[in-house]
């Protein structure tokens, strides 16, 4: 059991700042669900009404079914992992980690074959009298989340639990995280700024901006189809590229044109320009670094899907190379294999793969495809 | 540039030498108080010491005690059933101070030498100036007080070798007296008159417990007034219970309200934050007569309770507390609670034992305060039973005229549980607070 259901959920500070605005989302039980997002767009503040940290300023919450809005979090069956883990200083790692239970009125035996288990699970055992000071910084995380485990709250929050973490040991952190959500089967609701942790983790993936929900679904519905800009731009590394032009016909074919860039669309795709209106507008034109390919090796292509530049900075990062282009006025980023060499100042022939091409609308910011 | 290494470590060793040099410097200028009381509390007799320079251990020999009195006038302050009084003074110009009247063959005459505070004397030495052939027989005695003489101090020999010496030394174990008595007996067959010159009392000084003793010595009367612990205990005891108490609740309470004031979220926060402060802007000699007047109201002059209401709880340990509070991570509470503590909870668990270094500083300080506090306690306590021990101290000053040996010695007994509090809390106020399990 484990299902959490937000209804227009906002949230106004003390002195006015809207942290989020008109939160909807049905998690259902062991779901795991993502919400990523820049600095300060209110993730944390979501996951702390959720938790009861933080006082819903209005709307529903609902945990299991049960509105829960006035609940406080002692009640609400939700373990939290923190940022900064928080965990206490003054106690070893097992009365951290049986602290919950113990206030709980657990007996000891339970306790302590709970805390047990989840220091085997965590590898743990061994620094189970330590105290916190004494950990390194994976212990301290895996402490913090044992914590959480030895409760089997119906749900689980993390909020941003790897930021303090080197690359490797967030990676590393990051499968046993996955590994973890796979064994306990409970509802996680995890918050990141991090969109690889989000596409790695997530079951549904919620991007926010700026306390405003821009769009829901899983990693793929998000990377292949963002709804707006900003997700486009915010999931998948390196960002889309975004060029702003505009969109004409020649003849049958609808054409997207700006300075240095030509290119047809898909018939599709130019359907939908075509119904939508945009035909004679300006608009964004977006597609990702992975999308753009040599010329060499697609010698074939057609040449409406060519685009020419020169080669203004190689980024060789040893699996690939990453180049940006300049295009016209335009600076592109494309990912190119490791196994062709590029000199700086090269005239360089590009084609798009026009079938994984976004125009998203200029003043809406929507994604039209 | 190796050479300006070198350099380099030698100014880092000559600043560490001055550096510790300096501290060492300042450690002994502190220490110089606490030694003389320590050392006069030791010292038996430390009266004698105060008048002439100051003595720093309570170990000496020779020529001391009386010394002062040595050459000194015996003045005859009359007649006491058929004894003569005299008494010492300290002029120590005169050589002959003294004569006898004339003594008939067989005649004794006894005189007694008030010799001020009671002294205490490892040998009397009586010195007469002419013929030692013509020397008196000479008996000591020592009084202690008055009408109880110690006989085992008496000495009637007289070394003959000591004779040629035109002095008579006389032997004495280590007696502390008040008044000496000292028959004079003429042996001879023809009157005779003696010229007593100088009387000096020898004195061989070790550290002693005596001073201690006297002040714990818990009499019958004492008993009386003061109940089973005697005088000394009973101040003692008062004291060691108000700052106790005291001490506990302005943890509690200072603890409690700096929780709400740095985590708290309630109307009026801020202003009754600052409230508190303002607060300590307020002398206490302004709020003394009020405070005075509320107690005589309630009827708590002249117990401990009138000790204890005003001093529950401080604007400072709020603001310390407060201030320490606030730089404790908020995430911890938000663990706490969602690990299932309530309010209270929260700042049993959490709270209380993280704060443990500014708590010990506020107890220590707390209790320093509240232990030593006098103007206060002066002021509402009249009753000997209910004095502290600051008032009691003060008392003992007025009422044995400066015992400074007792004095001492109660002041040194009286800095016990200061010691005691801070040797148990100062590992709390060095050690750290490590916020670790936190990463910043
Ligand atoms: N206690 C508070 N009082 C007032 N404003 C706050 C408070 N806490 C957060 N905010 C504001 O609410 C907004 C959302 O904050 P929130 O902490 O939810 O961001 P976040 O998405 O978690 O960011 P980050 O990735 O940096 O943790 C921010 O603009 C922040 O300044
Ligand atoms: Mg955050």
């Amino acid at each position: 059991m484990g299902s959490v259901v937000l209804k227009n959920i906002n949230k106004v500070y003390e002195g006015g700042v809207q942290a989020v605005k008109d939160f909807n989302l049905e998690i259902e039980d062991r779901e795991f669900i993502v919400l990523v997002g820049p600095s300060g767009c209110g993730k944390s503040t979501t996951l702390r009404m959720v938790a009861g940290l933080e006082e819903i300023s209005s709307g529903e919450l609902y945990i299991d079914g049960k509105l829960c809005n006035h609940v406080p979090p002692q009640d609400r069956n939700i373990a939290m992992v923190f940022q900064n883990y928080a965990l206490y200083p003054h106690k070893t790692v097992y009365d951290n980690m049986a602290f919950g239970l113990k206030m709980r009125k657990f007996d000891r035996d339970e306790i302590d074959k709970r805390v047990k288990q989840a220091a085997d699970m965590l590898g743990l055992r061994h620094v189970l009298d330590r105290k916190p000071a004494a950990l390194s910084g994976g212990q301290r995380q895996r402490v913090a989340v044992g914590r959480a485990i030895v409760r089997q709250p119906s749900v689980f929050l993390f909020d941003e639990p790897l930021s303090n973490l080197d690359a490797k040991l967030r990676s590393q952190m990051r499968t046993e995280l996955s590994k973890l959500h796979t064994r306990l089967q409970t509802t996680m609701i995890y918050v990141t700024h991090d969109q690889l942790e989000a596409m790695t983790l997530a079951d549904r993936i919620v991007v926010l901006k700026d306390g405003i929900t821009q769009q829901v679904g899983t990693p793929l519905e998000i990377y292949e189809n963002p709804a707006t800009i900003f997700v486009a731009g915010f999931i998948g590394s390196p960002p889309m590229n975004f060029v702003r032009g505009r969109v004409e016909t020649a003849g049958e074919a609808v054409r997207f044109k700006t300075s240095g860039i030509d290119v047809r669309f898909t018939p599709d795709k130019a359907k939908k320009l075509q119904e939508e209106g945009y035909v004679g507008k300006e608009v964004i034109f977006g597609i990702r670094p992975q999308e753009i390919h040599d010329r060499i090796f697609f010698p074939e292509a057609s040449e409406d899907h060519v685009v020419r530049g020169i080669i203004d900075v190689v980024e060789p990062v040893g699996s690939e190379t990453f180049l940006q282009v300049s295009v016209g006025e335009n600076l592109i980023m494309a990912r190119m294999s490791a196994s062709e060499k590029y000199v700086l100042e090269r005239e360089l022939e590009l084609v798009f793969n026009m079938d994984r091409v976004h125009v998203f609308d200029i003043s809406t910011e929507r994604a039209v495809f | 540039m190796n050479e300006e290494g070198e350099l380099h470590k030698l100014e880092k060793k000559i600043r560490s030498i001055a550096l510790h040099l300096l501290l060492l410097l300042g450690a002994a200028t502190m220490l110089v108080p606490f030694w003389w009381m320590v050392s006069t509390s030791m010292t038996e007799n430390a009266n004698s010491e105060l008048s002439n320079p100051p003595r720093w251990t309570p170990w000496r020999s020779g020529n001391r005690a009386l010394a002062s009195a040595s050459g000194a006038t015996v003045k005859v302050l009359g007649k006491k059933g058929g004894e003569t009084v005299v008494a010492l003074l300290n002029d120590g110009r005169r050589d002959v101070a003294w004569a006898t009247r004339r003594l008939q063959p067989g005649e004794t005459e006894v005189l007694l030498l008030d010799v001020g505070i009671s002294t205490m004397f490892d040998r009397v030495e009586i010195l007469f100036p002419g013929n030692a052939e013509k020397l008196p027989k000479v008996a000591l005695d020592f009084c202690v007080e008055k009408g109880k003489w110690d006989t085992t101090a008496r000495i009637v020999a007289l070394p003959r070798e000591l004779r040629e010496k035109r002095g008579v030394f006389l032997l004495a174990p280590r007696v502390r007296a008040r008044f000496i008595k000292m028959i004079l007996e003429n042996p001879g067959a023809s009157p005779a008159r003696f010229f007593l010159a100088e009387i000096r009392a020898h004195e061989q000084l070790k550290p002693t417990l005596a001073n201690y003793k006297e002040v714990l010595k818990v009499t019958e009367r004492d008993k009386e007034i003061y109940g089973f612990l005697g005088r000394f205990g009973r101040y003692y005891a008062n004291s060691v219970f108000v700052a106790g108490l005291l001490t506990l609740t302005n943890l509690f309470f200072c603890s409690l309200a700096g929780y709400a004031f740095a985590k708290g979220r309630f109307l009026g926060r801020e202003f009754l934050f600052y409230g508190v402060l303002a607060t300590m802007m307020v002398p206490g000699q302004v709020t003394m007569i009020p405070v005075y007047k509320l107690m005589t109201n309630w009827k708590l002059l002249d117990s401990l309770w009138a000790l204890i209401l005003p001093g529950l709880t401080g604007a400072y340990g709020v603001f310390l507390c407060t201030q320490f509070i606030r730089a404790l991570p908020d995430s911890l509470m938000e663990a706490a609670r969602m690990d299932g503590c309530s309010e209270w909870r929260v700042y049993w668990e959490v709270i209380v034992p993280l704060s443990k270094p500014v708590l010990a500083t506020l107890g220590i300080l707390t209790f320093l305060f509240q232990f030593n506090s006098f103007l206060w306690p002066l002021i509402m306590i009249n009753d000997e039973k209910w004095k502290t021990l600051p008032l009691g101290l003060a008392t003992y000053r007025q009422q044995y005229t400066a015992e400074w040996g007792n004095m001492m010695a109660a002041a040194a007994i009286s800095i016990i549980p200061i010691l005691i509090v801070f040797i148990v809390l100062q590992k709390y106020v060095i050690k750290s607070m490590a916020h670790a399990g936190m990463k910043e």
